[in-house]
């Protein structure tokens, strides 16, 4: 049944080898940040759906062309740009007018039109990183904990304040809100380059 | 614990000592200690939070995150939103079309397309645009879906894809889109359908799951007429998936689309590319592994859409492409009976059947599957005179399980005059219907037993269920097959 001759899906392969690690890294950590990009963007859930897979592939394409040196902080830091690039490239560009014939990334690297709509996207983006990593921080800690942080640090209510609604001591909050800061930042960081120094 | 001032600390902690706070790594005792430290120096609490993050990080995310990001989110994703010709937020979509099109003497119209008055755009997705246009010839809308130049270029000659588009346009079914035709226009690959107006079977499921089992056996059936006639053409659909199920409004019709070409496009992209595109929730074993395709994998994603029916979610679902994949191929599916305890055991173990790894242990082919459906829902509409069928090879229980269920049935009708005058009011009054009700042997109890031998030879618990299959049988009579009122895109 396993001929030569047979298609093999590359995903398929790499469960029996260790060469693509960044790609399947890469794939969990942005298939929901563009799909959630794409969504918000007015595209049904199918649709978002491809819009994504497209995204994702192109991006591996690239990535297998990335022959520079992969030292670890350089493919990332490379890795963010590109990502956040080919998503607002892909869903403000025209997705038909890719050449014919043209490399199919070669509009990944383009640099996004520098107009108020890109700067706008560029906002939006950022946003979707950070709930994004809400989303997955969230679950790792306790809610009272959570609670802790969002009244404080998303809320702006006093510490003093949010520790006599949750019946818990000033320091205890600081201690919550810190640690969920913390991981968020790491979280934020490993998806999306700064934005602000 | 608040103000605990006997194990306050006389000195500011130590920033290695904060550090672990913040990791977590402190002793409880620490950490009880450092937080009373903390109840009430400013100073340490600015350092903790300093260390946690720049200050720019606290000031962003609290500019960028509100409370409604973790309360209503998921409300937020299941929004229906159609794009539309002035819909600001696709610009994408509309200055891609404003360069392709010729004018059109139409006013309301968008441009023309090969010759279509082009109303709208319906979707564009990765794969392509769907656009809504007025056929003039033939005076009747129609849906345009554009391939991507990238998809209907790439490693794939467009003889084969007009081919198999022709092919699946031979296809004539009431389950089965119609494909009116298969052109080119500048370049580009299109498929002419018809316009549909109605959800998906995916918004469907997004708005109303769980479904109930009438409408889950309704809706498979005729799923797998359609997959039955195209399998008879030699045609695998090779991606159904409730997104590619059609409800069209006013109906109770359901239309299969995207036949083949779509995971035929992925396919020729997978050779090219050695990558998967599309999710592979659906997918067979041997479709996501390397092994040869026939119309047995449509089964097995049948079976997944009616898991998702039932459920609300597919049945093999990760975090990523590869652990969706590794599911698929490694991992049994959880069974129906496991969530659903209001769905009966042979409906369970349809499911399950269909849901088998390896191909021979499924149904033989897309035939047997509707005949297998349609007689369980001619059982639930009646089931004094249609017996179960019987769903596996392998399940002896089940069908020992079937003969007593009956045998129970056959008492219960016998003996129990009041659940029948219950059952016969919620029918129309029809003699025909009610004399057939009482006069119809009872298959599978070749001997009329006599009622108290039958009673006493069944246990409570059983006598319990069949109770509780009546009751909710009843409750499916009353209850028509609803018809979505959602307005939304055809494909």
């Amino acid at each position: 049944m396993t001929n030569p001759q047979t298609r093999k899906s590359l995903l398929l392969r790499l469960r029996d080898s260790d060469d693509h690690d960044a790609w399947t890294e890469f794939e969990s950590l942005y298939r929901p940040l563009i799909a959630a990009m794409a969504r918000r963007h007015g595209l049904q859930m199918a649709d978002a759906d491809d819009l994504t897979q497209t995204v994702l592939v192109t991006i591996s394409q690239a990535i297998s062309r990335f022959d520079v040196d992969p030292r670890r902080g350089q493919f990332r830091t490379w890795l963010k740009t590109i990502a956040r690039r080919a998503t607002i490239n892909a869903l403000t560009r025209r997705p038909i007018a890719i050449p014919l014939g043209g490399s199919s990334d070669a509009w990944l690297a383009e640099l996004p039109d520098n107009d108020p709509q890109t700067d706008a996207m560029v906002k939006h983006y950022r946003r979707e990183v950070f709930r994004l990593a809400a989303m997955r921080v969230k679950v790792e800690f306790a809610s009272e904990s959570w609670e802790c942080f969002q009244q404080c640090a998303i809320e702006g209510m006093p510490a003093k304040e949010v520790a006599r609604r949750l019946n818990r001591s000033i320091g205890s909050v600081y201690t919550a809100r810190s640690r969920i800061v913390r991981r968020l930042r790491e979280v934020v960081s490993e998806l999306d380059i700064e934005t602000e120094t | 614990m608040i103000n605990d001032e006997s194990s306050d600390l006389a000195l500011h902690p130590e920033i290695d000592d904060l550090h672990a706070l913040v990791d977590g790594t402190l002793s409880d005792r620490q950490t009880v200690a450092f937080e009373s430290h903390l109840n009430h120096c400013g100073f340490c609490q600015e350092r903790l939070l300093d260390l946690a993050a720049q200050s720019s990080f606290h000031q962003e995310l609290g500019s960028i995150l509100t409370r409604a990001d973790f309360s209503s989110s998921e409300d937020q994703d299941s929004d229906i939103m159609e794009v539309s010709q002035t819909d600001a937020t696709t610009p994408f979509s509309v200055r891609t079309l404003s360069c392709l099109l010729d004018p059109s003497d139409d006013a309301a119209a968008m441009g023309r397309f090969d010759g279509y008055d082009v109303q709208r755009v319906i979707g564009v997705g990765g794969m392509g645009i769907v656009l809504k246009a007025r056929d003039r010839s033939l005076d009747r809308y129609v849906a345009i879906k554009v391939l991507h130049e990238q998809f209907a270029s790439r490693s794939i000659s467009r003889k084969r894809f007009a081919q198999e588009a022709k092919a699946a346009a031979a296809v004539s079914h009431d389950n089965v889109i119609a494909i009116h035709g298969v052109s080119q226009w500048k370049g580009l690959l299109y498929l002419v359908m018809p316009c549909i107006s109605g959800p998906s079977l995916q918004q469907h499921i997004n708005q109303h799951a769980p479904l109930n089992l009438g409408d889950m056996l309704r809706i498979a059936i005729q799923v797998a007429r359609g997959l039955s006639a195209a399998h008879d053409q030699g045609l695998v659909h090779r991606d159904v998936k409730p997104a590619n199920i059609l409800m069209p409004l006013g109906t109770d019709r359901v239309l299969l689309t995207d036949f083949g070409l779509a995971r035929m496009i992925n396919d020729a992209d997978c050779t090219a590319t050695g990558t998967l595109v599309g999710t592979p929730q659906y997918m067979s074993p041997e479709q996501v592994g390397d092994g040869p395709i026939d119309g047995r994998s449509d089964l097995f994603a049948l079976g997944c859409v009616i898991v998702a029916m039932a459920t609300g979610q597919p049945p093999f679902e990760a975090d990523s492409t590869l652990a969706i994949i590794r599911k698929i191929t490694d991992v049994p599916h959880q069974r129906l009976s496991d969530v659903r305890h209001d769905l009966p055991k042979w409906f369970v173990e349809i499911v399950d059947r269909l849901l088998e790894k390896a191909p021979d242990r499924r149904f033989a082919d897309a035939a047997e599957v509707v005949e297998m459906l349609e007689t369980c829902l001619a059982h639930l509409q009646q089931p004094e005179s249609n017996p179960l069928p019987t769903v596996g090879r392998r399940s002896r229980h089940t069908v020992q399980w079937l003969v007593l269920g009956a045998a129970v049935i056959g008492a219960l009708i016998a003996t129990l005059p009041v659940l029948f005058i219950v059952t016969r009011s919620t029918l129309p009054q029809d003699d025909a219907l009610e004399s057939r009700l009482t006069t119809t042997p009872v298959p599978a109890t070749s001997s009329p037993a006599s009622a108290t031998t039958v009673e006493s030879s069944f246990d409570e618990h059983l006598l319990i269920e069949v109770e509780r299959e009546v009751d909710w049988l009843q409750s499916e009579f009353e209850r028509p097959f609803a018809a979505t009122p959602i307005e939304a895109s055809s494909r």
